[in-house]
């Protein structure tokens, strides 16, 4: 039987200075040969005696048998450790846990607020070379300091449509506008026939969830990455339960199609 | 009956009822003599024997984890038929569970009961009947019923079971195959009622007079045989770190926060229906089983007398208007 709750042993191969307050931890895991994931799944990285928190993977599955990224901002007391790491040093890793995000069979609207982009770029990665799907991006983030992946950016600037929102300030690198991001769900067309992957904080989801209800995009094509407080990672602990389900192993992305049904999310 | 039980108090730790001024405890016991066979349902359960309140999952020193896994063998003696069924859950929400399994391993279940207790309509079953195939539908490696005569008889339900009773020259068993949670009957239908009384609840008035009065001191999910949550945590030591696993409950504060200090469950009337939600609605949903078996525990040290079964009672009402 596996025990849910050892550690893999990863080393840091490389750092990337994401901003001031961001890193992306590039891993090779002791079977990283073997090593599979979907986009939006995550792994529990954790430091002895700062205890483990959930970190989505931010690369590319295709690079999934070479290394893995995560891209983690300093927060709490394991985040902001987790920031020391440098080159050479050893990380305490298991997963990959959780769903991920659905195969894309139509376009693809990626809506990101701040740190939300993290899991989406796996998406994007593996979805940017396609030819038989248009990509757009919806993109908010509080300042032009707090961007992240800006070299992907500049890349899916020039390739696909992604609209980028700044809430205190222009963005000197970017075409950027003012205002939230809803103000870009306003002023922007989506593409038609499209699934949606939304991810940000909680608090931007009634807004945008409504705004794209209003648009006649069907809650079946809305999909919502949810954070809660998460320990074992395997659905018993029942920190991260929503609904009938779990966020570590049903989710963390869900349809709108099923939170609907749950108090909390009728927006 | 009562050789058996003290060759099984020779060389085990036995967690068995054992009467304590005017109350019934699970304790850990050393002689026959202190067992109490009235039947009575302890004030505590058996849950602590299965799931400890806190235990270390693995020892680090640098790259080094040291996994301990406890090795002592234990048994559940008198085990009633409620604490029977929490446990029965238990086996299977953590049938993958590596710590649990292996505990398991070392632990025989003995059920027992003398019949119903006289007063077992004061535990107001609200969804369990006690029917004469109960046994297919619970885990237990033995099984003992006091006849009314005074007579024992002994049932068996696993080949570690048989076992033990072969080797204590209990010849005259019956052997009960696990039929599974739910009877061929189907779902027990209070179950499904109940689960319909709590899902689509959150609007009730009920849950805004509860939180009027609920301490969230979460004395009831630590009594509760069926509650489970837990939290791992680190603890540094001198030689290195522990990482363990205690027990948690909804009600603490610290459950559901995340980073900025968010906490989904910060009203106590959200923290009251995510208590029942599980009991009644997510874990029937995962195991077409029960959640709650009724043991009204919760009551019985609720400080504000939160008494569940009229709780359902009542939002089964609602529901109907």
């Amino acid at each position: 039987m596996k025990n849910n709750y050892a550690y893999e042993l990863a080393r840091v191969i490389k750092v990337v200075r994401e901003n001031p307050i961001t890193n992306t931890l590039h891993l090779k895991l002791a079977n990283q040969k073997r090593f599979q994931f979907l986009p939006g799944q995550f792994v529990q990285i954790g430091i002895p005696g700062f205890g483990e928190c959930p970190i989505a993977i931010s690369s590319a599955p295709q690079d999934a048998g070479k290394f893995i990224c995560l891209t983690i901002r300093g927060v709490g007391e394991l985040t902001k450790k987790l920031l020391t790491l440098k080159a050479g040093d050893i990380a305490f890793v298991h997963g990959p846990y959780g769903n991920g995000y659905p195969a894309v069979e139509k376009n693809l609207i990626l809506i990101a607020g701040g740190c939300g982009f993290i899991p989406l770029v796996s998406v994007y990665e593996n979805n940017k070379n396609r030819k038989d799907i248009k990509i757009q991006i919806l993109m908010g983030c509080r300042n032009e300091n707090l961007l992240l992946f800006r070299k992907k950016m500049q890349q899916a600037q020039m390739k696909h449509d992604l609209n980028l929102i700044l809430e205190e300030t222009l963005s000197k690198s970017f075409a950027a506008q003012k205002g939230l991001i809803t103000d870009l769900l306003k002023k922007n067309k989506l593409l038609a026939n499209a699934t949606v992957f939304v991810c940000g904080p909680p608090a931007m989801y009634p807004a945008v969830v409504k705004k794209l209800l209003e648009l006649k995009v069907a809650p079946a094509d809305i999909y919502l990455t949810l954070e809660k407080r998460m320990h074992c990672g395997v659905g018993i602990c029942q920190h991260c339960a929503v609904g009938t389900k779990y966020v570590c192993k049903d989710g963390p992305i869900f349809s709108y199609e099923y939170l609907r049904t749950l108090s909390e999310y009728q927006y | 009956m009562q050789k058996f039980v003290e060759n099984l108090l020779s060389d085990n730790i036995v967690y068995a009822p054992m009467k304590k001024e005017a109350k019934v405890f699970v304790s850990p016991i050393n002689n026959f003599a202190e067992i109490d066979w009235t039947s009575e349902l302890p004030a505590n359960s058996f849950k602590s024997v299965f799931l400890p309140p806190e235990e270390i999952l693995w020892k680090n020193a640098g790259k080094k984890f040291k996994t301990a896994f406890a090795s002592k063998k234990t048994i559940a003696l008198a085990m009633n038929v409620l604490d029977l069924q929490a446990f029965t859950l238990f086996e299977h929400v953590f049938e993958k569970d590596i710590y649990y399994q292996r505990r398991r391993q070392n632990t025989f279940v003995v059920g027992f009961t003398a019949g119903l207790p006289d007063d077992f309509r004061k535990y107001k079953i609200f969804h369990a009947d006690y029917e004469e195939n109960v046994l297919e539908h619970l885990i237990f490696d033995i099984f003992i019923e006091k006849q009314k005569n005074g007579n024992f008889i002994f049932f068996s339900g696993s080949e570690k079971g048989q076992k033990l009773l072969e080797e204590n020259n209990v010849k005259d068993y019956e052997h009960i195959e696990f039929a599974g949670l739910v009877p061929e009957s189907g779902m027990n239908p209070r179950l499904i009622a109940n689960r319909k009384a709590v899902e689509l609840s959150f609007n009730d008035k009920l849950w805004d007079e509860l939180a009027e009065i609920c301490l969230a001191c979460g004395k009831c999910s630590v009594v509760c045989p069926t509650c489970f949550c837990f939290n791992l945590e680190d603890d540094p030591q001198l030689n290195g770190v522990e990482r363990k696993r205690q027990w948690t409950s909804c009600f603490y504060p610290e459950f559901s926060k995340i980073c900025g200090n968010k906490k989904e469950l910060a009203e106590v009337k959200k923290k009251l229906y995510f208590w029942y939600y599980h009991k009644f609605v997510r874990i029937p949903e995962e195991l077409s089983y029960y959640g709650c078996v009724s043991c009204m525990r919760c009551f019985n040290v609720c400080p504000v007398g939160i008494n569940i079964a009229a709780n359902l009672q009542r939002l089964a009402k609602n529901q109907q208007k």
